[in-house]
């Protein structure tokens, strides 16, 4: 086993994997941006190192200064986590030529299952189903409007590298198609540092179903029940259960053996997730994509199944053997995660920023949270809108929705807006609750982003606004002071006498 | 008795009201725009800090915890799982412009200039893109808010910009 692992993340994850990694007695080596330098997963570190810099090129994706941290700490293995470099083949050969073992797959193996072209035609050799697409387009050209003309708008223009949404447009007419092309090959190329994109026909009704498969160095593979991510705005997930409710042990057990199959046929190892778009009517399937690394909600795989999966990724990048069974991985109960993001679920989801002046997050039975920040830090611009995640479970789906509800209701947050709000009512939502939704969920219910005032909101805030815009407490640079009070007693009931 | 107005800003703008706080000994009472809310207040007074926790009962009889405090000139409110932001406001605020000059194009949230696309003197159309900017991984175009020409361009690119902070002057 490895004795010190550099953690090449930050946020939630990178506080997730050094849990895992101090648990199983590894050293662990965090990295910071100079806005990160009083960051959770900086202050658990057992060593920690500046990157110098405030973007995320400065930082976290400058694999030079990685490289060069991991060489003086001397950290024989690096934890990618997800996002920045995890899906980047030549950084994991930069770390194989620096003698660190990367955790997660081959350079090889991530090269021909991350890249979504190539993905798509293992999928096709090992005879899962996929959906149609187009090759590499820059512009539009007569063999884009070919493909356009056969398939019909709206089409889906994504980026063949990376993932996340990020490079992902909806084309819904001809004259937004150039436009979309552009747009999406600027944000991939400034993600992911590759700029292809392709288009591919849109199945608006479809569920977005995803396997987690776990394969080993020896030959062993395994997958585990599904995850079900329809619950998305802008193509990103917003909310995860497992199992999907769409989905039988027939079903499960096909798409399973579809990603187990697409992994050996790609001399795969490690965590990877094969993504499918479910059709529920027809209950065919369609192979998405592959991610070549853990997973946001990978965290509701481990409430059903108790198994850590980061102590999986690293055990097998060690070479160790995977020594669970496929019959092991069936999991008990239900599990769901709402993803916390500092955005305005009310103004088409704007990132929202501020000092978290109050986080006090829920805790109790079947609850877990992987949090990222902490009370009294600032939440700024340059990375990722997550938060924190919250996970709910229990023995069946509407424990585990329960618990989710009364959770998010009670995470008292103060500084930065967040969707708390608005995962409140999708979990409440009668369709939701039902288990009947696809990835148009949100779309289809433009109402929860919208803000509706209720009765409560026009007569209790107001006046409970009064009473604390005189008795909360002030910051600095607030305009209007308070006067020091001295209260004999220090809890007393304010109310009673109503104004004459 | 203390007494001030405050305007809802998050979720939603809202319309400025008047209130009144009394806080006897034998507790609080608070109107809004002259008339009584029948609410229960229950929170510890001499709370140190910023924030303020506490419960209330409503008229309905439901009981929701909240939590509030001031952050800068935001009165920041937690209840029951819903976040609000009020500002107070003052005879200056309410002199200054809600909205900022006529038609200038602000940033919709904060985040960096990735590019400007404009430059002084320069004619523009309704719609037509000024600049883009990024935030937390996302782009957002910022479309021209009319036609006219360009008199100043109020950042560069890779400047950190606030929300509602002025991106581009323009004149007719």
């Amino acid at each position: 086993m490895f004795s010190k692992v550099l953690v090449a993340n930050r946020g939630e994850i990178a506080v997730r994997v050094q849990q895992t990694l101090q648990t199983m007695g590894v050293k662990t080596v965090a990295v910071y941006s100079d806005t990160d330098r009083l960051a959770p997963h900086v202050a658990m570190a057992n060593e920690a190192h500046p990157l110098d810099g405030i973007t995320a090129a400065e930082t976290y994706l400058d694999a030079g200064k990685l490289l060069d941290i991991a060489h003086r700490s001397r950290a024989d293995a690096l934890h990618p986590g997800y996002g920045f470099l995890s899906e980047n083949p030549d950084f994991a050969r930069q770390c194989r030529q620096a003698r660190v073992v990367f955790i997660g797959p081959s350079p090889e193996s991530m090269e021909a299952l991350g890249d979504k072209l190539r993905a798509k035609d293992l999928a096709q050799q090992a005879g899962a189903p996929v959906v149609p697409g187009s090759g590499v387009c820059r512009q539009v050209d007569p063999s884009i409007e070919k493909f356009a003309a056969v398939h019909g708008y709206p089409l889906l223009v994504k980026a063949a590298a990376g993932g996340g949404g990020r490079g992902m447009r909806l084309v819904n007419s001809r004259e937004e198609l150039e436009s979309s092309l552009e747009a999406a090959s600027r944000e991939a190329a400034s993600a992911f540092g590759d700029g292809r994109v392709f288009l591919e026909r849109y199945i608006a009704q479809g569920r977005h179903v995803e396997v987690q498969i776990l394969a080993d160095r020896h030959g062993n593979a395994i997958y585990f029940p599904e995850r079900e991510c329809s619950i998305q705005r802008r193509h990103q997930k917003l909310i995860e259960e497992t199992p999907s409710p769409a989905v039988g042990p027939e079903l499960r057990q096909r798409m399973g053996k579809a990603a187990v199959d697409l992994a050996k046929a790609a001399g795969y190892t490690n965590a990877g997730t094969v993504e499918f778009l479910l059709d529920p009517q027809t209950q065919e399937f369609y192979f998405l994509e592959v991610n070549t690394r853990l997973q946001v909600e990978h965290p509701i795989t481990e409430a059903v199944t108790g198994l850590d999966l980061v102590e999986w990724q690293t055990r097998i990048a060690a070479g160790e053997t995977l020594t669970i069974d496929q019959a092991e991985t069936q999991g008990t109960g239900h599990a769901i995660e709402c993803r916390i993001c500092a955005e305005d679920p009310y103004n088409g989801f704007a990132p929202a920023t501020g000092r978290l002046a109050l986080w006090e997050p829920p805790a109790g039975p079947g609850l877990r949270l992987d949090s990222g920040v902490a009370q009294g830090l600032e939440v700024a611009s340059h990375f990722d809108s997550l938060l924190a995640k919250l996970i709910a479970s229990g023995p069946d789906r509407a424990i585990a929705l329960r618990r989710m509800e009364l959770a998010l209701a009670r995470f008292p947050t103060l500084g930065v807006t967040t969707n708390v709000p608005l995962l409140m009512d999708v979990i409440r939502h009668p369709e939701f609750q039902a288990g009947e939704y696809d990835t148009g969920f949100l779309e289809h219910h433009g109402e929860l982003t919208q803000w509706q005032p209720s009765d409560e909101s026009a007569h209790t805030v107001p006046a409970l606004a009064a009473w604390a815009a005189e008795n909360a407490g002030l910051t600095s640079n607030n305009t209007h002071p308070l006067p020091n009070r001295v209260d004999p007693s220090p809890w007393r009931t304010l109310g009673g006498k109503k104004f004459p | 008795m203390k007494e001030g107005r405050l305007r809802q800003t998050y979720p939603a703008a809202g319309p400025v009201f008047h209130y009144r706080v009394e806080e006897p000994e034998s507790g609080a009472t608070v109107s809004v725009d002259g008339i009584a809310a029948g609410l229960e207040i229950v929170a510890d007074t001499n709370a140190v800090g910023e924030v303020q926790r506490g419960w209330i009962r409503a008229a309905n009889g439901n009981r929701p915890a909240f939590a509030a405090g001031w952050i800068g000139d935001s009165l920041h409110l937690w209840l029951d799982g819903q976040q609000y932001v009020f500002e107070r406001v003052t005879a200056q605020s309410v002199a200054r412009p809600v909205a900022a000059p006529e038609g200038d194009a602000l940033a919709p949230m904060p985040g960096t200039v990735a590019q400007v696309l404009v430059t002084a003197g320069q004619r523009v159309e309704a719609g037509e893109t000024l600049a883009v900017m990024e935030s937390m991984k996302m782009e957002l175009v910022i479309a021209s808010p009319r036609a006219g020409v360009v008199k100043r361009v109020a950042v560069a690119e890779g400047d950190q910009v606030d929300r509602g902070m002025r991106l581009v002057e323009l004149e007719e």
